[in-house]
């Protein structure tokens, strides 16, 4: 219960109004939700955007980190390998980044040695993620969409893998909404976290599978960044490297931002 | 070649996995409050889930959790808008849809984020966690290492800005919309 002075009855009915924004959101929280779980097994770094939230024993005191940049550094610190920065740069990669700034590749390092790969980038800037919209339009750029590719006919069939391309701006007018992803988000889990298990028990073309069914059946769905990850991983653990690399380009232009890059860029880095 | 063991069938543990479901609108709201855009509000917030899930045995459940959770958003939404400081990114996503909403609720909530806007994000931070998120002082005060006394000030002078704010906007005022908004509830 609040100890202030109480509010004037129309600002605390106003306010009223706003109290459960979000909590009926469900198709935000699914998706969110989605992109957490992949990024947490694919091993995203303590540290983050947040920076060090204070935690339970030593004092919260978020002033102290409000010069910012403290977070990046936890999540950087630790040195490694250096071979995602091209992507952390490309593209002026913020918050992701940082957050993923070390990324333990469980399909490159797990699913073919066994090892865990570490992937330290340092981060080109502060780590917080802004869309940057057009100067006529300040809500920001809609999320990326994709082309739906074409279905993977047979494994034996490796050119009908067409890399990805972003999907091209709408010529209509500057108010015309984007492309709707529709899918069923719930289902299109059960899908990936197939063809992510098929990955890491190192069994490649199974995980294709699991990503062309995913494409067939929902070619705009929620979790196309997330097919796509798998999908180029799959690839190149399978050993066509030349398709993998080519998706890799589409979904470089595509999601510049993604959380999911180290993670790319390490099973194309791995031998 | 070394055995590789499969992934869990959820890479969440199930405490974090209740805190989400629980807290999921509390943080999406408190990251919009601090000035996190709409456009990019999965984004933030998905990286902080990210960020509370490596944390998550750090935290001391002796301890109120939106408190602990809130200076996850404090950050993120400090660091954001730095950010778009430094790429010369300008006012935020409500402004343009003034006056296009036909949603009472929707409306209210445009009227609350603009009037926000118009804040510095100190006196900002100190109306959303008193008023919105109904924190109490000494929480506020810890939260922001500041004194107690300077958390009734700083929130006398939110109230304030805030209503100047809003009644400079070309808007009904808000009892008015926050009666619509009631009616459609």
């Amino acid at each position: 219960m609040s100890d202030f002075e109480p509010l004037p009855p129309d600002l605390a009915a106003l306010f009223e109004s706003e109290k459960r924004a979000y909590d009926d959101d469900h198709a935000l929280k699914e998706r969110v939700l989605s992109h957490v779980e992949w990024a947490v097994a694919l091993g995203a770094p303590p540290g983050g955007g947040g920076g060090d939230p204070g935690g339970g024993a030593a004092p919260h005191g978020a002033h102290g980190g409000m010069d910012g940049g403290a977070g990046a550094a936890g999540g950087a610190h630790a040195a490694g390998a250096v071979h995602a920065a091209g992507a952390a740069t490309a593209a002026g990669i913020g918050m992701k980044t940082v957050v993923a700034a070390t990324v333990s590749a469980f399909v490159a390092g797990g699913a073919v040695g066994g090892t865990v790969v570490k992937t330290a980038i340092a981060p080109p800037e502060p780590h917080i993620a802004v869309s940057a919209p057009a100067p006529s339009d300040f809500r920001g750029a809609p999320r990326p969409t994709f082309i739906a590719p074409p279905p993977i006919a047979t494994l034996e069939e490796p050119s009908a893998l067409a890399p990805l391309e972003p999907e091209p701006a709408p010529k209509a007018s500057a108010n015309a909404p984007p492309p709707a992803q529709t899918g069923d988000i719930t289902r299109e889990r059960e899908v990936l976290d197939a063809a992510r298990a098929a990955l890491a028990r190192g069994r490649p073309e199974d995980a294709i599978a699991a990503a062309e069914r995913h494409a067939q059946r929902w070619p705009r769905g929620y979790l196309v960044e997330e097919r796509e990850a798998v999908l180029i991983q799959a690839l190149a653990l399978a050993g066509r490297r030349d398709e993998a690399e080519r998706r890799a380009n589409g979904f470089r232009k595509a999601y510049p931002q993604s959380i999911l890059l180290p993670a790319i860029d390490a099973a194309l880095a791995s031998p | 070649m070394r055995e590789v063991q499969p992934p869990e069938a959820s890479a969440l543990a199930p405490s974090f996995r209740s805190l989400f479901e629980a807290e999921f609108g509390f943080v999406c709201r408190s990251l919009r409050r601090l000035g996190v855009r709409d456009a990019d509000l999965q984004d933030v917030a998905q990286e902080l889930f990210v960020t509370v899930h490596q944390r998550h045995g750090e935290y001391d459940p002796s301890r109120p959790l939106r408190t602990w959770l809130f200076s996850f958003s404090l950050r993120f939404a400090a660091n954001y808008r730095r950010l778009a400081r430094v790429r010369g990114h300008v006012s935020d996503d409500v402004l343009e849809r003034r006056g296009t909403s036909k949603n009472p609720n929707a409306e209210a909530r445009d009227l609350v984020l603009r009037g926000l806007e118009a804040l510095d994000f100190d006196r900002r931070t100190v109306i959303v966690m008193c008023d919105l998120e109904g924190f109490a002082a000494p929480e506020v005060a810890e939260q922001l290492g500041i004194p107690v006394n300077t958390v009734y000030s700083r929130l006398r002078l939110a109230r304030e800005d805030f209503r100047r704010a809003i009644g400079a906007l070309d808007t009904p005022q808000p009892a008015a919309v926050a009666q619509k908004a009631g009616g459609a509830r």
